[in-house]
């Protein structure tokens, strides 16, 4: 009896607690605005603004009535702020729902507003419960704001682009991936840099009736977290090669002594990098990387039943690998001196006491002059379904 | 039939629910702010101390069967010094138990129940953990060892969830800095680890058929709440990096934020605190035990009839106004200052006291 | 001490006493007559024969039975006719003393079995308005109880509460001479025992208590004993009264007995050393101590192979989660953490619930009572009729509710898939057990969201933890933890693994020996 009484007790509390002033955090899911995509870019009048791309279920076919598409399955609105979560009460004025951000997919931003520093609107992005670090973060050429209006006709939710570039780059190894998690912790390191990559708007040809297209390429650089410049696709695919974050991808290139262009499909890679200081003191950074690929193309007729032969596209495979991270040096560590590779990061695993006494210090001078060895070991496994090139046949 | 008595394997289960206990959402942050790369290390050497403590504890408990610590504390130091070592354990625990109980509620303010006053949250918890003591410490332990498994099954499906984002290079480099950083971490670690050393040194009271068995389910207990907390320190460390874990309030709930489980099942950190939800309140029954244990043997009560009014004070108490950086900064205090030096009196002098008295006895014996 | 105490239920029955006035029998014929028509008033079933006893009609008897209750054929053919043909007065007169009369009265031709005497007109009453026949004879002070017991019963059909596909089909019936016969019927030792009681001021129901001496913990039986002589009630109609007579936690939702109508699962019971409980008038047999695994496991378990029967307990798990939870996680998730729905989910779940007019929890309620009115008004109706109203229930509750935008489809789904899992459940009462506490969870969720869900959860866990069954705890295996009987939970081991009883039950744990395991063929048959 005394148990059931303390039972009944702390039920009736609970439930008398809850039905005063109970249902406080309920918010029903229809009355929330669903933001699939945020921009920040510089702001006109105030100093950010954010642009919020919202879901309209109704509008995207789903749910009962399933005749939908009546009105764009999009909403795009932006609102600006002093800080970025000023802008987020602010777009309140707009809006007759709560943005919700719980299923935010990307952000974008603004070329501008990189290049004026990114840690100060991301900063919220990590403390607010809503957003998520592994969240995907794009730089757009132009107002990040931009790429959310954007309708490409091959997908039912455009809320969804970013996301779908996110899962397709790794396939094509042009552009680094960086998530928002990701790009907070290296741009607050010292051992490494962030990069991140490029979206662009491609505007529509109104005569065609094309929507406007959006397309990713190129990396940009950052320092801290400042944009400072961009690489190229041949330079971000240097910079995976050193990162060791290719997973697949195509090398073409033309094969020695012959006028064949050989495309490579990438299988697997993986690469090191060490850190060394030379007995005359000076700094080393050994960067090896080891790949194999099948042959996937070719427009004439290798022939790799010849040991030869193969061994000869395998050292141009590596060559061209090898030139594609020297580019990728020539550019971040030469002309813009940001340490996108972690050579700070080697040295200070390598020689964490030295690090943390000088290096570390005087890292921005050292780096520009540290010389890179590179070593590349590169393997053709095979030629997928045919062992030998097609050839135009007829007597000779 | 009912008796307020455990077996061996739910002392161990609940040595671990304790070693556990809501220190695994904090304790990561903590030690890598003094230990940084040479963490796990640092947690390790802290816990294995805070092992050997636990050893002496059950060596007295073993010594004075059916007796807590603080009635057998007080046949060894003396009924004034006694009492007052006792309220001394009191306080430390009691203050651990407030904050505690402020953390149940505020972990959920912080995971999205903006709205929800904290009082909900900590009250619900401390009224739930009230339930449980006034049905027994041996209903407590039939709880904790069916709550262990979920709970210790979540940290185990985080880590292995997030695994394939664990970066080697934020693990490096390790022991480089010399001895100090992992001191300063098994220091934090030592102390945090001996906030179990009192519910040891009641538990041993109340333990079925108490043998020298009991050193191996306290070592067992020990062990499984440890790798716990170093599995998910490790972890935490190499996705974010050491610098990222220091800036972290709750490195495991960021943890649980990102956790990605075949593509479509994202977001599910709410599920996870749910979960871990069991950590905060296992903490909170067992320190209130503790608590209220030592409470009511200084004052010769029975524990059940000042459990209600015993809660509704902490929580109270726990409702003072603080922010997390006051509630981050106090727990730190308490354990090094409060909890510390009161489980050290453990071996440092009741272990030696009984030590030579048993001498004594021996001699006057023969 | 349980002999003893058996033993004195039976002096009770002999020395004629009760909570009425005694009334020992008058060797006077007219006055007991007098006396047991003034008990048994003038119900019309009551037939009262006057009869002449031997050949001269020199002395009178009087026989009474119950109309309905005993076998009229065999009170023809056994007693009557020996009785006024067979019998010589001269002897009854001479003697007078009632002992040697009826062991000559036996001799001379009654041919029924089961025979008593007894002093006492109200046992005598008693035993007539059980089906026995009174026989009364002038000038002797003793009632001749004959056992004449024959009454049309319900054939033995198949179990309506626990129907399997494999293994045996039986059902208890309503009497319980019948359903201790087919508890003996599969257990054959002599290990065997069936103790007896009548409970009930007025009904005078009979209830046995089944076990398995050696198997059986004694302590278990003795406080299953003394809990059933604490019972006073005017009635005993089911074992539903004696069940919620003798738990342990009066207040509690969750049975802490199980019942069956099937003998194999009695048996089962038995042989892992529970006790059973059978009350005469109902199937539903009573088996102690319960616990909490033990209703998610079906007989099939044990007779199907035995990873069909794991993967089924599986799914009766998942089913019991689903129905306890499921409301409360939709409404949970859907009004506090959106974000844990996977992205397409969410939209969809958005679409639907857009122009709805009620909170999603409101709603959740809604469906939730309308479901339980339906599956009541299923239950309740004959068979035709509730065809009719399960058909409407789906139209109205299904798809008009949707197309109506009044609930949202997802919620449909959400219901449909709660009501299937609850009847996922093999035991219709533990699975009822979670009714109210469905309910309970979806206030907590409506109210406090996952954090309210989690809450209520542990809360049920920690009552369930406290809970005892005959002093068994409620959660064992799992709480206390006993590693050797995890083999019967969530898997079934295979019966030549099967080498222990389950130890919070039984102090013989050894069931069977080790090393039955059959050996595989391999390669060539040898002839």
């Amino acid at each position: 009896m005394h148990r059931f009484m303390a039972a009944c007790l702390l039920i009736i509390m609970l439930v008398i607690s809850a039905g005063l002033s109970g249902c406080w955090d309920l918010e029903e899911i229809e009355d929330l605005a669903l933001v699939a995509n945020v921009a920040f870019d510089l702001g006109e009048f105030k100093k950010y603004r954010m642009t919020v791309q919202i879901v309209l279920p109704e509008n995207l076919g789903a749910g009962a009535g399933a005749e939908g598409g009546v009105g764009p399955p999009i909403f795009v609105t932006f609102a600006e702020g002093q800080t970025a979560f000023e802008a987020i009460q602010k777009l309140q004025e707009h809006l007759p729902k709560r943005a919700f951000f719980g299923n935010t997919t990307a952000v974008m931003v603004g070329e501008d507003l990189a290049r004026e520093g990114l840690l100060p609107i991301l900063n919220l992005l990590e403390k607010d419960n809503e957003f998520r670090r592994n969240k995907d973060l794009f730089l757009s050429l132009g107002q990040g704001g931009e790429i959310l209006e954007a309708q490409p006709e091959i997908l039912a939710n455009p809320g969804k682009l970013p996301i779908g570039f996110a899962r397709v780059l790794p396939r094509i190894s042009t552009t680094v991936p960086q998530t928002i998690g990701d790009f907070i912790s290296q741009s607050t390191s010292a051992t490494i840099e962030p990069v991140m990559p490029v979206v662009k708007r491609i505007e529509a040809e109104p005569e065609v009736g094309d929507n406007p297209e959006v397309r990713v390429a190129k990396t940009a650089v950052f320092k801290r977290d400042k944009l400072i410049g961009t690489l190229d696709e041949k330079e971000s695919r240097g910079l995976l090669w050193v990162l060791g974050k290719i997973q697949k991808g195509v090398i073409s290139f033309t094969a020695a002594n012959s006028s064949e262009v050989v495309s490579i499909e990438v299988t697997r890679a993986h690469s090191a990098v060490n850190a060394k200081i030379n007995d005359t003191g000076e700094l080393v950074i050994n960067i090896f990387v080891r790949m194999e690929g099948n042959l996937a193309d070719q427009t004439g007729m290798v022939n790799l039943s010849d040991f030869e032969v193969r061994r000869s596209i395998e050292a141009s495979l590596a060559e061209t690998i090898k030139d594609e991270i020297r580019s990728a040096l020539n550019k971040a560590q030469k002309e813009l001196k940001s340490d996108v590779f972690g050579f700070g990061g080697a040295f200070f695993r390598a020689y964490p006491r030295l690090w943390r006494d000088t290096l570390e210090k005087r890292w921005d001078e050292l780096y520009p002059f540290i010389s890179v060895n590179i070593d590349v070991k590169a393997y053709v496994r095979r030629s997928n379904l045919t062992l030998e090139a097609t050839e135009p046949g007829g007597g000779s | 039939m009912t008796s307020e008595k455990i077996s061996h394997r739910q002392f161990s289960i609940l040595i671990t629910a304790t070693i556990i206990n809501t220190v695994f959402l904090t304790l990561p942050r903590r030690i890598a702010i003094a230990a940084e790369w040479d963490s796990p290390f640092a947690l390790l050497l802290g816990y294995f101390g805070a092992w050997l403590v636990g050893v002496f504890v059950i060596w007295l408990g073993l010594k004075h069967p059916g007796e807590t610590f603080v009635s057998y504390s007080k046949k060894l130091l003396g009924p004034y010094l006694g009492w007052l070592f006792g309220l001394v354990t009191l306080l430390a625990v009691t203050y651990i138990n407030i904050l505690d109980i402020r953390f149940a509620g505020a972990t959920y303010i912080v995971a999205g129940y903006t709205e929800t006053p904290i009082i909900i949250f900590s009250g619900a918890t401390v009224l739930l953990a009230v339930w449980m003591l006034k049905e027994g410490i041996e209903a407590l332990a039939r709880v904790a060892e069916i709550l262990i498994v979920p709970l210790i099954l979540s940290i185990v499906l985080v880590s292995l969830a997030v695994s394939p984002k664990v970066e080697l290079n934020n693990l490096l480099p390790v022991l480089s800095f010399g001895i100090e950083p992992i001191i300063r971490g098994a220091a934090m670690a030592f102390a945090t680890g001996l906030e179990h050393v009192f519910f040891v040194g009641l538990l041993t009271a109340r333990i079925q058929e108490l043998d020298t068995g009991a050193y191996k389910y306290h070592a067992l207990g020990i062990f499984w709440g440890m790798m716990m907390i170093l599995v998910l320190l490790v972890v935490t460390i190499g996705v974010f990096s050491v610098d990222d874990v220091k800036r972290f309030w709750l490195p495991p709930f960021q943890l649980a934020k990102i956790v990605e489980i075949a593509v479509f099942l994202t977001g599910i950190e709410i599920l996870l605190l749910a979960i871990w939800t069991v950590a905060s309140l296992l903490d909170v029954v067992i320190f209130l035990y503790v608590s209220v244990s030592i409470l009511s043997q200084l004052l010769n009560i029975k524990y059940r009839d000042i459990i209600l009014a015993w809660g509704y004070l902490l929580v109270s108490l726990a409702m003072a106004p603080r922010d997390n950086h006051q509630v981050e900064q106090e727990f730190v205090m308490t354990t090094m200052y409060g909890i510390l030096p009161a489980a050290l009196v453990f071996p440092i002098i009741l272990f030696p006291i009984k030590v030579i008295k048993d001498r004594l006895k021996k001699k006057t014996a023969t | 001490m349980l002999f003893s105490m058996f033993k004195r239920v039976k002096q009770e029955k002999r020395e004629c006493r009760g909570d009425e006035p005694a009334l020992p029998v008058s060797s006077k014929l007219q006055k007991n007559l007098e006396e047991v028509q003034r008990k048994l008033g003038n119900s019309t079933d009551v037939v009262i024969r006057n009869f002449p006893v031997g050949k001269d009609e020199s002395s009178q008897g009087v026989m009474i039975f119950v109309d309905g209750l005993a076998d009229k054929e065999m009170i023809h053919e056994q007693i009557l006719e020996p009785l006024i043909y067979g019998t010589d007065p001269a002897e009854i007169v001479s003697k007078g003393l009632m002992g040697s009369t009826v062991k000559k009265l036996q001799n001379t031709g009654i041919l029924v079995a089961d025979t008593d005497e007894v002093k006492c007109l109200n046992e005598a009453i008693e035993k007539v308005l059980e089906g026995q026949t009174l026989v009364l004879l002038d000038g002797v002070p003793a009632a001749w109880i004959l056992d004449t017991r024959g009454w049309q019963t319900r054939g033995i059909h198949e179990s309506t509460e626990s129907p399997i596909i494999r293994g045996p089909k039986e059902a208890f019936v309503e009497t319980l001479r019948l359903n201790t016969a087919m508890l003996r019927r599969k257990i054959h030792s002599p290990d065997l025992r069936i103790e007896e009681k009548t409970i009930g001021k007025v009904t005078k129901t009979s209830v046995a208590v089944c076990y398995i001496e050696g198997i059986v913990d004694p302590q278990v039986v003795k406080e299953v004993w003394r809990r059933l002589n604490k019972i006073k009630i005017d009635g005993i109609l089911d074992t539903g009264y004696i069940e919620e007579l003798i738990q342990d936690h009066p207040f509690t939702p969750f049975p802490l007995f199980n019942h069956t109508d099937r003998p194999d699962k009695v048996a089962a019971n038995l042989l892992e050393g529970r006790v059973a409980i059978m009350v005469d008038g109902s199937p539903a047999v009573l088996t102690a101590p319960a616990m909490f695994v033990e209703f998610l496991q079906a007989s099939e378990d044990y007779y199907e192979r035995f990873y069909v029967a794991a993967l089924l307990r599986w799914v009766r798990m998942l089913a019991l989660f689903i129905s306890l939870a499921l409301p409360a996680i939709y409404v949970g998730i859907s009004g506090y953490h959106v974000e844990t729905l996977p992205a397409a989910l969410m939209i969809s779940i958005a679409a639907g619930r857009s122009g709805t007019p009620f909170p999603v929890a409101v709603e959740a309620v809604i469906m939730g009572v309308a479901f339980e009115i339906l599956r009541e008004a299923g239950l309740r109706l004959p068979k035709q009729i509730g065809q009719a109203v399960s058909i409407v229930g789906v139209l109205v509750i299904g798809q008009a509710a949707v197309e109506a935008g009044v609930v949202s489809p997802i919620m449909i789904i959400v219901t449909a898939l709660t009501a299937v899992a609850s009847f996922s459940i093999p035991n219709y009462s533990f699975a009822s057990a979670f009714i109210p506490l469905r309910l309970a969870l979806l206030f907590m969720a409506a109210f406090f969201g996952v954090f309210g869900i989690m809450v209520g959860g542990v809360a049920i866990l920690v009552h369930l933890a406290s809970l005892r069954s005959v002093g068994v705890p409620y959660l064992a295996p799992y709480a206390p933890m006993q590693f050797s009987d995890m083999k019967d939970t969530v898997i079934r081991v295979p019966w030549w693994f099967m080498h222990r009883r389950p130890v919070h039950l039984t102090d013989n744990e050894m069931r069977q020996p080790r090393g039955q395991k059959p050996e595989e063929t391999k390669g060539e048959k040898r002839s």
